[in-house]
């Protein structure tokens, strides 16, 4: 019996009984449509995670403070990262191409006319336009001499410059930071939300004169939250991290083993966050293997009963000079085409949910090629496997106890 | 129609030593039972069906084969329609010695050289009498491809034949008993085979259209098909030109009738 010829008797059977059919491919469907959701969650993830590398700059180590033991029992000592352990491993750590110390002021109302709107204002230096990867839409970031100097230049982030000039030029203008008369410089490139940072609601003003007009207590002047470092090179990243941990230790005056800051490189950083994708990745892994277990034993269920329904049928077919085999390979199609019919509505429920969530523009989702083939290969694989006893059962029908089933 | 029936499948070859001690004897016997005995093990009893039985039918014979239920008749139709096989004894169908063979022989030559008229007509419900019909020519696997007419015409001249050329694409509950019997018959003949085994195939009809598939039948051996009927009813026996009777698993009488 040719395949085409097979397909059609399949075909027939999932018609003849259409509501008994869905159910069976119940399992199916769910199981295809969890396994390349759960694909295409972990692929939005990766994608998201990748473009969050570049973001960050390559080849970045980041140095932030945790509160030493002494912040207990009402005594805060504040974190003891400065902007002199940037400079000093500018100095003398191998290796950093550049070195970013980043310190964030309290929240500034920022003036133009009557324009005002309410941002935070960022300490930095020269290197981290280039240690972050960020790119200027005009003018010039912060330059050595602004911080030497400390001039009273700012550099606008997108928004900012959005909410305080429209369209219009802002460079070279004067505005208020807070009670501070600024000189604009630059405007960066829009960039949006990464990690729950927006970049483009803040304003840049060298780090001295954060240090100067912007920062709160006198305790945490010279404070720093962040040093960037970039390294020149992949291979020279732990020989640096090692350098900058014995320097800082050194300087804070704490054992190497047991420091008072966190240096981790972005691929730390990402780690963490991978891990809030990966448990619901998970889960889905798991709803997917389980339906497509359930699901083929639903298949396997109702072959069999299909088989015990069909006996004088067999024994027609047999006595028309049907072969074990052919008897065998019919039943196998059948549930092949049921559980491939399941696999390609999991297909479309699933291209239908990715497309759902795409729009909502929550969860990021991307649809593998990959993974559509892997579950429709799977709900294949579940179709042979537990349609293999039911049909091998058929095949194995006396055809004359089959001829004379009721 | 005759040609072509002594072809011999390329898939099963027959073994020339039974070839050679077989053609000594026959001539042209379609059927050749040899001694042959059926016994069937119920637990540790054993029932023997078919005790000893030895029978020969020529090409273009008509038999009627009697007997009471429980006479054996049915097993030793199972066995001459391949679905079975002797205990011992041996059984040539049109030559070949099938008595030994396995599932997969058997079967091709259940699709090849016997066709099969049940009483309950045994049509598949979801197809049309013309699928029906083209059944046995899907699992004929020594077919020859690319000759002769397709299966769907070669389907619709062995319905016409049996006088439901307006009938093709009629569904089995669509059709009366008597013509759901005639579609049976038409499987039968399609593969034009040596030997058309009939059980009981007026026992499900009313009178009037049992007579009709008689006359068919009847027709049918007149062009040439060697025809073998089980039965109970006398009347419809008369319509063949040998009885042979069973009782016990053996042959009790075998008459030709004028």
């Amino acid at each position: 019996m040719n395949l085409w010829r097979t397909l059609g008797t399949a075909w027939e059977g999932i018609i003849a009984n259409k509501m008994r059919s869905v159910l069976t491919m119940l399992g199916v469907i769910i199981g295809v449509a969890a396994v390349i959701l759960m694909i295409g969650v972990s692929a939005g993830a990766e994608a998201t995670i990748a473009e969050q590398i570049n973001s960050l700059g390559a080849n970045l180590i980041i140095v932030t403070s945790i509160q030493g033991p002494g912040s207990t029992a009402g005594r805060t000592t504040p974190p003891k990262l400065s902007y002199d352990d940037a400079k000093a491993i500018a100095k003398e750590v191998r290796g950093p191409s550049g070195v970013a110390p980043e310190q964030g002021g309290a929240a500034q109302t920022v003036r133009y006319g009557t324009a005002n709107f309410s941002t935070s204002v960022i300490g930095a230096n020269a290197d981290y336009l280039r240690v972050r990867g960020l790119v200027l839409a005009e003018g010039q970031f912060l330059t050595q001499q602004d911080l030497d100097a400390k001039r009273k230049v700012v550099v606008l982030g997108a928004q900012v410059a959005k909410e305080l000039f429209g369209d219009a030029s802002a460079i070279g203008q004067q505005i208020n930071v807070g009670t501070v008369k600024m000189t604009v410089v630059g405007v960066m490139a829009e960039k949006g939300k990464v990690a729950e940072t927006d970049y483009d609601d803040r304003v840049y003003v060298p780090l001295t004169v954060l240090y100067q007009k912007f920062t709160v207590s006198q305790m945490a002047a010279n404070r720093v939250r962040t040093i960037y470092i970039q390294v020149a090179s992949q291979e020279g990243m732990s020989a640096a991290m090692a350098q900058i941990n014995t320097l800082l230790a050194a300087r804070h005056d704490v054992e190497p083993a047991s420091p008072d800051v966190r240096i981790q490189t972005q691929g730390d950083i990402i780690a963490t966050q991978e891990a809030a994708t990966a448990a619901f990745r998970d889960l889905l892994a798991w709803v997917g293997a389980v339906s497509l277990l359930v699901g083929g034993i639903g298949i396997m269920n109702i072959m069999l009963v299909s088989v015990t329904e069909r006996t004088r049928e067999i024994g027609i077919r047999q006595s028309l000079g049907a072969r074990p085999g052919d008897i065998r390979s019919q039943f196998l199609t059948e549930a092949l085409a049921l559980s491939l019919s399941g696999g390609l509505i999991g297909v479309a429920g699933a291209l239908g949910t990715a497309a759902f969530f795409g729009s909502l523009g929550g969860m990021r989702l991307v649809v593998v090629p990959d993974s559509v083939l892997l579950a429709f290969g799977a709900a294949a694989g579940v179709g042979v496997f537990f349609g293999y006893y039911p049909a091998n059962k058929a095949a194995r029908l006396d055809p004359i106890v089959a001829l004379r089933y009721e | 129609m005759q040609d072509g029936m002594l072809d011999l499948p390329e898939s099963t070859p027959i073994p020339t030593t039974l070839l050679t001690e077989h053609a000594l004897e026959a001539t042209d016997r379609v059927i050749d039972v040899q001694a042959v005995t059926r016994t069937y093990k119920l637990g540790a009893v054993e029932v023997p069906a078919l005790q000893g039985v030895s029978l020969a039918v020529e090409r273009g014979e008509f038999v009627a084969i009697m007997g009471a239920s429980g006479s054996g008749k049915s097993t030793l139709m199972n066995i001459l329609g391949c679905l079975d096989r002797p205990t011992s004894g041996h059984y040539y169908l049109d030559g070949e010695d099938v008595s030994q063979m396995n599932k997969d022989q058997l079967a091709g030559v259940r699709s090849r050289r016997i066709g099969f008229v049940f009483q309950s007509f045994n049509l598949l419900p979801r197809m049309s009498a013309l699928k029906n019909v083209m059944l046995p020519l899907a699992y004929d696997h020594g077919q020859r491809n690319g000759h002769g007419p397709s299966h769907e015409e070669r389907a619709r001249e062995a319905l016409e034949r049996v006088g439901l050329g307006e009938r093709l694409h009629h569904r089995p509950n669509e059709l009366s008993g008597g013509q759901q019997q005639r579609v049976a018959i038409a499987r039968a003949l399609i593969q034009a085979p040596p030997l058309v085994l009939a059980d009981e195939p007026t026992g499900n009809l009313d009178s009037k259209a049992g007579e009709e598939i008689m006359a068919i039948l009847s027709r049918l051996n007149d062009e040439g098909a060697t025809v073998v009927l089980v039965t109970h009813e006398p009347n419809i026996a008369a319509h063949t030109r040998r009885v042979v009777h069973m009782h016990d698993g053996r042959i009790v009488s075998d008459e030709v009738q004028s």
